[in-house]
């Protein structure tokens, strides 16, 4: 398909933009500017994330579970860690908020600031050479681990870098592999998201639809600590139906038993049936999976149930949400080199167009009215 | 006017309030604290909700949360020799619990010690093991069946040590997790007069923290719909094998968490504040989670902006934990800043 | 109240696959109450307005199950367990699918009991290829091991799942006697209990009652080797004062536990160490309520083999009555 890549470029600027758990800021800011012009306004959120409010024609269809609201949502913070300490010599301590795993940190660069300003550091170990033989196979503990940004005082780090700071992966936004196919950057769980949703809103205003029931794009704050905005949001929003845009990680690689590899790059979106946090709505998830059969879009159902997204929190909002998402595949996810591919992306992109195209359409809309009530 | 700080900290530890049972204490809350507030609100959640208001039409609420609950034990078995079994409530230390002295709020309160077998009659390598507290055996010196008489199974069971003075200005006892914080919200308001005040302050002394919910504080928060909040709680004071960037120093003044889970913008207004009024205050990292209400407090109705200001205290979850008295002032003065006319803005 | 129990073993509701046990109590529980509904997420809320306080009784239609994750290439399907299950108890088992076909529930060969998790197991359906699979399940379709009920000797039943169909039984028995409560009663049959409670939540957001009552099972110390727990098959209804997950309201749990004496119901205190309930989603939701549960003491629970004493059950079913009939004005 041939497609307008504004996506492309949207999702690279997102990738390279500082948004750790806490301080989405800037993330915000570039969401912001991209998609006021498209949605009816931005709703203020508490907790600091963004919510683009598309009105529909005012006809619902009647009957009481016609969707009335629905809820799209993705998270714009990253993985991320935040300085503890400045030692002496001016090297930064950290508190780690990407899990357990020092393996992917040791010998990284990456930026560490807040949401004004932000300096390159590298996480520095100890030389091999003198890191005795037994232990040179063990991960670098947390506490040995430190960021070196060039200072050689406290006073001189203080200068830039405050105690309370966040810091996140330096990670370019690399295109490879057969045609061009691969996508590699940091943060694209869940920029991913962020963009197909940038991207619908765009395509809504410049079609000039109008579906039947209210939408709101939730661009949501803190999912990666489990805490998540999208449970304000969700409670704001108070939709009946909501669709969560993510990525979710692919164990599509040589070694790991076929029924462990989650989702596979290249075969669309990945739609949830349950995870850690959820059991998705089965009426409406098959509704989904109705629409990308019937217009021929790629996608897949996820094998395996593992981990977790906002819709965790989404589905138990109020008196209840029916949830249903679809994640992008995403190899090496927590790590500065998250990779995807771009033919998911337009999956996505075309499903959430098409679900949104049969809001539009009576006929289509009652469809789905009909199947869950 | 104001209260003395230590009577005020051993006054409010002195009223049980085992996760659970908080709703007992109203009226000694009340007779203790009531004069310094212009009302009093019960929650079915158990919360001791005080209302000090602006006496502005529209103010905005500023929500100040100390969990009132403590850590304690529920009497799950009396045994026919009149021993006691009981279960946990909240994190408790296992490692210090043999021979501690408790009170069981029965009929009538009871005087207990917690069995201990003594050295002389222990298996190897005992000493070196902390009993599960499912083992642990009561001795109240009854009878199984007076026992009865006087105790049902679900008897709050708590620690017995009184609020004594050490040099300087540090107290210890029972429960000052989290009657010292309780006590610095209580002279926060005590220290503000409705004229000085740009906000309506609500004290919640919340029910059932320790237990992991927030379900009492969160409960008050949905029918209080505050506009910012701030949660004070205890914190780990720099001891021995506490690092200096794992908690706040004693007598430093009030620690503020920076974390990812807290208003960001509150957090610095805090800061400003304090070093504005010259308030001693120190700052500390809880990256992922304070380990307070706060979490839970943030994510109520569409969202509360909340911060976390804690008072330093060593031996955190046993029945002698020491605090500062300084610290709880400062905290006050800290906390009566923030409702004052110049203090937080929206 | 066999009979009512053993129509709901039949029906499987395996957690998020309650629709078809839903319709059954749903269409059961009209006669009884002003209105019964359907929420966003399933649960059946049956309301009968009074002039008293408002209670919110909630029991869970959902049971401990499977879902199909994965089919291999030679027809095995990979399942992931919904809910606690115990996988030793559940090895070498007769299981059944949504659609009513049978599969045996196998640890991959070598497997030693201790490492009896998810991954370690496959269920054979007896399909020759993942093409054959394919056609008779679909991945995401849910299974449970076999629904049973039989009786031991005196009051005593046995078989699954009792949990938390002997709730859900209790409460379709309690709503015979609608017409004499006084207070203004709400019965709930939630979805998704097992998974982490989060049917009761979404119910009892909407309702916002003023007192939520679970009626759930619980464990035992009488069997053995239990660890000291003061609860008793056979010793009557149990009302909870403490679980892992919640500290029940004070006030409440006396005001149960005195209506049983007075009405001369049989009752005992619980205070389970482990496991949780609805209980907490009850106290948590919205601005939160004063809540409590009433018990059905039972041995061997998530097993095929879950054992319950009818006198018990009954006594429940008395309690329940008795408290949506009681005056709360005292509060």
């Amino acid at each position: 398909m041939n497609q307008d890549w504004t996506t492309l470029s949207l999702l690279e600027t997102l990738s390279c933009t500082f948004g750790p758990s806490g301080c989405e800021d800037a993330v915000a800011d570039v969401i912001r500017t991209h998609v006021e012009r498209y949605c009816d306004e931005i709703l203020p959120d508490s907790m600091g994330g963004v919510i683009a409010y598309v009105r529909g024609d005012g006809t619902p269809l009647d009957g009481p579970v016609c969707p009335r609201r629905l809820m799209f949502s993705s998270h714009m913070d990253e993985v991320g860690f935040m300085i503890r300490s400045i030692t002496e010599e001016g090297l930064l301590k950290i508190s780690s908020m990407c899990g357990g795993d020092t393996r992917v940190l040791a010998g990284r660069r990456v930026w560490v600031g807040n949401e004004s300003s932000q300096v390159q550091g590298v996480f520095g170990v100890k030389p091999l050479h003198l890191v005795k033989s037994e232990d040179r196979g063990q991960a670098v503990e947390l506490e040995e681990l430190y960021i070196d940004i060039g200072a050689s005082t406290r006073e001189d780090a203080e200068g830039v870098v405050h105690v309370g700071d966040y810091g996140t992966f330096a990670s370019d936004f690399v295109i490879f592999g057969k045609d061009k196919e691969y996508i590699k950057g940091k943060a694209l769980d869940d920029r991913v998201g962020c963009a197909i949703l940038c991207s619908a809103l765009r395509q809504i205003y410049a079609a000039g639809l109008r579906p039947a029931c209210d939408l709101y794009f939730a661009f949501t704050c803190r999912e990666e600590l489990g805490i998540s905005g999208a449970r304000t949001a969700a409670y704001k929003i108070d939709p009946d139906f909501a669709i969560v845009l993510e990525a979710t990680a692919a164990g599509d690689i040589t070694g790991t038993a076929d029924y462990r590899q989650v989702a596979h790059l290249g075969r669309g979106g990945a739609v949830s049936l349950m995870d850690r946090s959820t059991i998705y709505d089965r009426p409406f998830t098959d509704w989904i999976l109705k629409a990308a059969e019937e217009e021929q879009i790629p996608c897949q159902i996820k094998q395996y149930v593992s981990g977790g997204n906002d819709a965790g929190h989404i589905h138990k909002s109020r008196a209840g949400v029916r949830c249903a998402a679809v994640s992008a595949p995403a190899r090496y996810i927590h790590t500065a080199s998250n990779v995807v591919a771009k033919r998911d992306i337009e999956s996505m992109e075309q499903l959430v167009m098409a679900v949104i195209r049969r809001l539009c359409s009576k006929k289509e809309g009652r469809i789905l009215r009909c199947e869950i009530s | 006017m104001y209260p003395d700080t230590k009577e005020l900290v051993a006054a409010l530890a002195s009223i049980m309030s085992v996760s659970g049972q908080e709703e007992q204490g109203r009226e000694k809350l009340c007779a203790l604290a009531g004069s310094y507030f212009d009302a009093y609100l019960p929650d079915p959640s158990g919360t001791h909700v005080f209302v000090k208001r602006c006496g502005r039409e529209g103010a905005p609420k500023l929500l100040l949360d100390a969990h009132f609950d403590e850590i304690g034990m529920l009497v799950s078995d009396i045994t026919e020799e009149g021993f006691l079994r009981v279960v946990s409530v909240g994190g408790l230390d296992r490692r210090i619990l043999p021979a501690a002295e408790v009170l069981i709020y029965g009929k009538e309160t009871l005087y207990g010690v917690i069995a201990a077998v003594p050295p002389h009659l222990q298996k190897a390598g005992d000493h070196k093991t902390a009993p599960e507290i499912g083992d642990l055996l009561i001795d109240t010196g009854y009878d199984g069946e007076t026992l009865r008489r006087l105790v049902d199974i679900g008897t709050p069971v708590g620690f017995y040590e009184k609020t004594a003075s050490l040099l300087g200005s540090r107290i210890c006892g029972r429960s000052m997790d989290n009657k010292a914080c309780c006590a610095a919200a209580i002279l926060g308001a005590a220290m503000l007069s409705s004229e000085q005040m740009a906000w309506d302050l609500y004290v919640t002394l919340s029910a059932r923290e320790e237990t992991g919910l927030a379900s009492g504080c969160s409960a008050a928060a949905y029918r209080i719909r505050p506009d910012a909040a701030i949660v004070t709680d205890v914190t780990f004071a720099v001891s021995p094998g506490v690092r200096e960037d794992e908690g706040g120093k004693m007598g430093g003044g009030p620690v503020v968490s920076l974390s990812a889970v807290t208003d960001r913008g509150l957090t610095r207004q805090l800061l400003r504040l304090a070093q504005e009024r010259e308030i001693p205050c120190q700052t500390c990292v809880d990256a992922c989670d304070t380990g307070t209400n706060a979490t839970m407090l943030s994510l109520v109705g569409e969202g509360i902006p909340t911060a976390v200001v804690s008072v330093p205290i060593t031996s955190m979850h046993t029945y002698n934990e020491i605090a500062d008295t300084s610290d709880i002032e400062y905290a006050a003065r800290l906390f009566a800043a923030a409702a004052e006319k110049g203090g937080l803005r929206l | 109240m066999r009979n009512i129990l053993r129509q709901l073993i039949k029906i499987p509701s395996v957690s998020g696959r309650e629709e078809r046990l839903a319709a059954y109590i749903a269409k059961e529980m009209r006669p009884y109450f002003d209105t019964v509904e359907r929420d966003a997420l399933g649960n059946v809320i049956c309301r009968k307005t009074g002039a008293g306080k408002k209670l919110l009784f909630c029991a869970h239609m959902d049971e401990i199950g499977f879902i199909v994750t994965f089919i291999e290439e030679d027809g095995f399907l990979r399942c992931a367990p919904v809910g606690g299950i115990d996988f030793p108890a559940a090895a070498y088992s007769r299981v059944v699918f949504e659609s009513g076909r049978s599969g045996v529930l196998i640890p991959e060969e070598g497997t030693k009991p201790k490492d009896y998790k998810g991954d370690a197991f496959v269920v054979d359906i007896g399909a020759k290829s993942r093409a054959e699979a394919a056609r008779l399940v679909k991945i995401g379709e849910c299974f449970s091991l076999e629904g049973r009920l039989f009786s031991l000797a005196g009051s005593r039943i046995c078989g699954r799942p009792l949990d938390d169909k002997l709730g859900c039984a209790v409460l379709m028995s309690a709503a015979r006697e609608a017409d004499t409560f006084q207070n203004d009663v709400t019965f709930v049959f939630s979805v998704q209990e097992e998974v982490g409670l989060r049917g009761a939540r979404t119910a009892a957001f909407a309702a916002a009652p003023d007192f939520g009552i679970a009626v759930d099972v619980t464990l035992t110390g009488d069997t053995k080797g239990a660890k000291p727990m003061a609860v008793s098959l056979g010793k009557g209804a149990a009302v909870k004062l403490k679980d892992a997950s919640v500290i029940c309201d004070g006030y409440l749990a006396k005001k149960m536990a005195s209506i049983a004496e007075k009405q001369k119901i049989p009752s005992q205190k619980e205070i389970l160490t482990s496991g949780g309930s609805d209980t907490a989603a009850l106290q948590l939701a919205g601005a939160g309520c004063r809540a409590g549960c009433i018990s059905i003491p039972l041995r061997y629970c998530h097993s095929g083999v879950e054992t319950a004493d009818m006198r018990d059950v009954q006594a429940c079913r008395d309690l329940v009555c008795a408290v949506a009939q009681a005056d709360f004005a005292d509060f």
